[in-house]
């Protein structure tokens, strides 16, 4: 080869070198982008090419580092949400819960004071619109979370058509001399962003395209074509969106269960362990605190001597039908005992052969019992369901029981309690002894347990005690205007503890002590309301009661939503700070690797200068040798 | 390791945010002075203080049910205390009453002033509390639990029976009745003469009821005192063999007779009328009504003397002037019923304020307790939720410096690049 082929060779090699270099300055903040260098083949000058700079390991580590960190990202900012929208001291239930017990106990301390009842009355109806309010607060949560879903979807269904579009792109130049670098930048870029959102898996074909599969497995994008992904209700809750496949048809087939990484998964997750239960928690006190208030005022009398109404509008469970049933029926869902009630959501299939109810949203099976005084009424978790509608149902038919989730926002007062004074503050019953019982027997405590039937509670009763009848032991005859009933001492009280309790006509009254042949109790409607408190001592008395489930107060119950919101958000945390030490790692590593370190590129710069100057110089030197030559040749 | 610029960059930028986080969190604490900002910071410790706290607020009421409960207790304290005063007064002047030389003129001062004392202790068993609440009336407690009728005769109106004083809980397993009713005060007071008398038809089927009781022999009333006769009823028979039941107007004719409970001696028999005076052994009692056979009808000493009777009854004695043997033996007997009874409503009213100065007593340690619980309380929550202010400081200056450095490192190394030589 010739000094000058050799100089211009040298000469384009090292323009090209300086080229490259200025491009890696000029892209040195561009993000995705990978610094390239050219590569110069030893002894050959002509051949020449440009390498972009990536290792796909680290990529496909930063990835699935993206993935979680977008995971944690959604969890940590919604729990924290949640928890200091549930913690908070305006926006929580705890502050009112305390003040309407306070208010119950005020007006226990006081039954005659006309501003004891109305501050009662208003603290109810604070308490009511604080549920409200939280669950509106959450049902805010829920709409953003599921506005986001959609929108993630969306931009999601982009960067796969994006991503296909590069492919194709990329199988075009594939026959092309140099590498399509600016492609494989931008489709890493589209990759990783891809991965933050949903988590994906990639295999890179011979021909150069990138397959992406999202979930355990499922293609998103396959060479030139991708598949759309829809967010729509699949499931009978008509509120939560689900993620699907959408199908030739329009269709969709719902893939929630696959979708359990990056912010898609965070999502789903976030919704069914933070949103989900922390509102049918609070539901729950609601429809417990509503329904034990409700049945503990009306055993009482109220401001007026009148048997105590409900104070609370207390919401029945919800129930939907999913779309695919073969029935339109719906059973008919009902509170049985309200202590039993769980915070879960239920569902009710048919199985061909009989009903099956599920817990969500670990589908345990939980047994039902038949009522067996109404066949086709079956109880379960607190709840009567009556299936008695479902006769045409089909096999795989299913409804959705929401026992509790709306039921704060529904929980509303009574529209007849217009005032303090419905609050029923008296124990409904007295009972008296007879100034000439000769035993020992003392009352210790009356009260009514089923006000349902006024009348018949309210009958005067008598209760004589007939030693000697109908054992040693003796017995009560139980006398009102409605016949006669005989109570043995040996069933009221079979271990001899001199305690016993006697129930007749929705009333209860407990003795103790030994009483005499002869000796005579009364029990009678209690006509010295004004002053009593029994009733309200009571009702006050809810407040350190373990109601929720049997397991917990009030105030208990809504410190474990606390906790259980508070734990996830320091999880979700934690998760946060580790995911994000783990993705500046491997940004770091990536860097390290691809990234453009402008100090390099300028000693680069420097470098390929002098040797751009000294292969000038080359054909410089050529020149004047052919100069000396021709002067050599002319002289 | 290779360094890429936009690297140097993002950690520059990573570790002042760091820092300036660090430093928000330390004005935020030292602002709130929680340690706890929110439930995350420490689930546990904020699940515990949220415990706490409804322990805190449950104590809180149950001293303000004690601070309720107080002054009824205290004001039915005062209120015994006065009974009290009067009663020494009644008992002095029926001592003095008794005196065979006073004039039946000044006995009559004396019976006024009875009067007196039994109006104002009316006046005391029908007083309100600053609430407007009658004091003895019970849970009845807006209307006077004690009525008077035409004839002077006290009745008791109010609340009887189980619930028939409010209770207010003072701790979570304390409940106490803050008051007593006027019936426990001043109607059910022991019986302590034996000589008055009452009559019980319990168990009876009949229509028969006491119209009155009384003493129509005083001596032999005296000699029989603290005995039981029992009236029983049985058809009256003809004389025919054998005996046919006897009708009249189509009823059958009752017969009556009476026996002395402790030995079975019969006292006398005859034939019974709606409305009849029954007289055995000194006493007498009044019926009406039909009595169905095997009835009984229980003479027996009362076991009650309410204390507006007792002082009633002597006054009545004390008008009456003494003109004969039988007159003087009234008085002598009148005040000795009178006198056993008045020590035995003092020892009664004794019974009551000792009751009631328990229950204050009561109060007042469990006020104490709770006080004692409260300051626990408050010490465990501030333990567990706010913040040590030298060592939250610290920690502030701690991160203050660091942001510093961090924004003074990232300033200086950006200076740093080699385009700045060439």
């Amino acid at each position: 080869m010739t000094i000058l082929g050799i100089g211009t060779s040298a000469l384009l090699a090292f323009q090209r070198s300086l080229a490259v270099t200025g491009n890696n300055i000029g892209n040195s903040a561009t993000e995705g982008y990978s610094r390239q260098r050219v590569e110069l083949v030893p002894g050959d000058l002509n051949t020449f090419s440009i390498r972009r700079i990536a290792d796909r390991f680290v990529d496909a580590q930063l990835r699935t580092a993206g993935a979680d960190l977008g995971d944690a990202e959604v969890r940590s900012a919604y729990a924290g949400r949640v928890d200091r929208l549930v913690a908070d001291s305006t926006t929580g239930l705890a502050p009112a819960l305390s003040r309407f017990f306070d208010a119950a106990n005020d007006l226990a301390n006081d039954p005659t004071s006309a501003a004891n009842r109305s501050l009662l009355f208003n603290e109810s109806r604070a308490l009511v619109e604080r549920f409200g309010d939280l669950n509106g607060r959450l049902e805010e949560q829920r709409t953003r979370l599921n506005g986001e879903i959609s929108q993630n979807v969306d931009e999601i269904n982009q960067m796969a058509a994006s991503l296909a579009d590069i492919n194709a792109r990329v199988l075009d130049r594939s026959g092309g001399r140099t590498a399509p670098n600016d492609l494989l930048d931008q489709r890493d870029l589209l990759v990783n962003q891809l991965s933050k959102k949903v988590g994906v898996k990639t295999t890179i074909q011979d021909d150069g395209s990138m397959n992406v599969f999202i979930g355990s497995g499922q293609a998103l994008v396959i060479g030139g074509t991708a598949r759309q992904l829809t967010a729509r209700p699949m499931s009978d809750d008509p509120i939560n969106l689900d993620i699907g496949y959408v199908q030739s048809d329009g269709g969709a087939v719902k893939i929630n269960r696959f979708i359990t990484d990056g912010e898609l998964g965070s999502l789903l997750k976030t919704r069914e362990t933070v949103l989900d239960p922390a509102q049918n928690q609070i539901g729950l006190i609601a429809v417990n605190l509503g329904s034990l208030f409700n049945a503990g005022n009306r055993l009482g009398l109220d401001g007026n001597g009148e048997p105590g109404g409900d104070v609370f509008r207390v919401p029945e469970p919800v129930v939907r039908a999913s779309s695919k049933n073969a029935t339109t029926g719906l059973p008919a869902v009902s509170i049985e005992n309200v202590k039993d009630m769980t915070p879960h959501d239920y569902r009710l299939r048919t199985d061909g052969a009989g009903f099956v109810l599920q817990r969500l949203p670990d589908e345990a099976v939980i047994p039902m019992t038949e009522d067996p005084d109404n066949p086709g009424q079956w109880l379960a978790a607190g709840l009567r369901i009556d299936t008695n509608d479902l006769a045409s149902a089909g096999a795989g038919d299913a409804w959705l029981i929401q026992p509790t989730r709306i039921a704060a926002d529904r929980i509303a007062m009574n529209p007849r309690l217009i005032d303090g004074s419905g609050f029923a503050t008296a124990g409904a019953m007295n009972a008296q002894e007879h100034v000439d019982n000769a035993g020992k027997a003392k009352i210790v405590e009356v009260r009514a347990l089923d006000a349902s039937d006024p009348a018949t509670l309210f009958e005067p009763a008598t209760l004589r005690f007939e030693a000697g009848v109908p054992d040693a032991r003796g017995q009560f005859a139980v006398e009102t205007a409605l016949g006669t009933q005989s109570f043995d001492l040996t069933t009221l009280d079979p271990d001899n503890t001199g305690i016993f309790k006697i129930q007749h006509n929705g009333w209860e009254i407990t003795l103790r002590g030994q009483p005499a042949d002869g000796d005579v109790f009364t029990v009678s409607r209690n006509e010295h309301h004004v002053g009593d408190n029994r009733n309200m001592l009571n009702l006050a008395g809810l407040a350190v009661e373990n109601t929720i489930q049997g397991k917990a107060t009030y105030a208990e119950s809504y410190t474990g939503i606390l906790a259980d919101i508070g734990s996830r958000a320091r999880q979700a945390e934690i998760a946060l700070s580790a995911s994000t030490t783990v993705f500046n790692e491997v940004t770091a590593q990536r860097e390290s690797i691809a990234g453009v370190n402008l100090d390099e590129e300028a000693a680069n710069l420097l470098r390929y200068q002098q040797a751009y100057q000294a292969a000038a110089q080359i054909i410089a030197t050529s020149s004047t040798l052919f100069d000396s030559l021709l002067a050599a040749a002319r002289s | 390791m290779r360094i890429s610029t936009s690297q140097i960059y993002r950690t520059g930028l990573d570790s002042m945010q760091r820092a300036q986080q660090q430093v928000t969190r330390g004005v935020m604490e030292m602002a709130s002075g929680k340690r706890i900002l929110s439930p995350s910071d420490d689930p546990s410790g904020a699940t515990t203080a949220a415990r706490i706290q409804t322990r805190i607020k449950s104590t809180e009421q149950y001293q303000r049910n004690g601070d309720l409960a107080r002054p009824r207790l205290e004001q039915t304290e005062v209120n015994l205390d006065a009974l009290n005063n009067h009663l020494q007064r009644a008992k002095e002047l029926v001592v003095a009453g008794t005196n065979g030389t006073h004039s039946t003129e000044s006995r009559g001062y004396i019976a006024a002033e009875i009067r007196q004392i039994r109006n104002a202790m009316y006046e005391i068993a029908n007083s309100r509390d600053a609430n407007g609440e009658y004091v003895f009336a019970g849970t009845n407690s807006l209307q006077a639990p004690f009525k008077s009728n035409g004839v002077g005769k006290v009745s008791y109106v109010g609340a009887e029976g189980v619930g028939a004083v409010r209770e207010l809980a003072i701790s979570d397993t304390w409940t106490l009745p803050i008051g007593e009713t006027g019936a426990d005060v001043f109607m059910k007071i022991p019986e302590r003469s034996g000589m008055i008398n009452e009559a019980s038809t319990q168990g009876n089927t009949g229509t028969l009821t006491v119209k009155g009781t009384g003493i129509v022999n005083i001596p032999l009333a005296q000699s029989n005192a603290g005995k039981t006769f029992t009236i029983s009823f049985s058809p009256a028979l003809d004389s025919q063999t054998p005996p046919q039941p006897l009708f009249e107007d189509g009823k059958a004719v009752m017969q009556y007779s009476v026996t002395d409970d402790s030995d079975g001696t019969p006292l006398g028999s005859g034939r019974y009328s709606d409305g009849m005076s029954i007289e055995f052994g000194g006493r007498r009692v009044i019926l009406s009504g039909d009595p169905n056979p095997g009835d009984r009808v229980e003479s027996r000493p009362a076991r009650f003397a309410d204390i507006f009777s007792t002082l009633d009854e002597i006054a009545t004695v004390f008008e009456q002037p003494l003109t004969d043997d039988d007159s003087r033996k009234a008085l002598s007997i009148g005040s000795s019923i009178a006198l056993s009874n008045l020590a035995g409503t003092l020892s009664h009213f004794d019974e009551i304020r000792a009751n009631v100065g328990f229950r204050l007593q009561t109060l007042d340690n469990q006020t104490d307790l709770n006080q004692d619980r409260l300051i626990q309380l408050k010490t465990s929550r501030s333990e567990i939720e706010d913040l040590d202010y030298a060592e939250a400081i610290s920690r502030f200056k701690l991160h203050e410096t660091a942001l510093q450095a961090a924004q003074q490192t990232y300033a200086q190394v950006n200076k740093l690049s080699l385009f700045n030589f060439i």
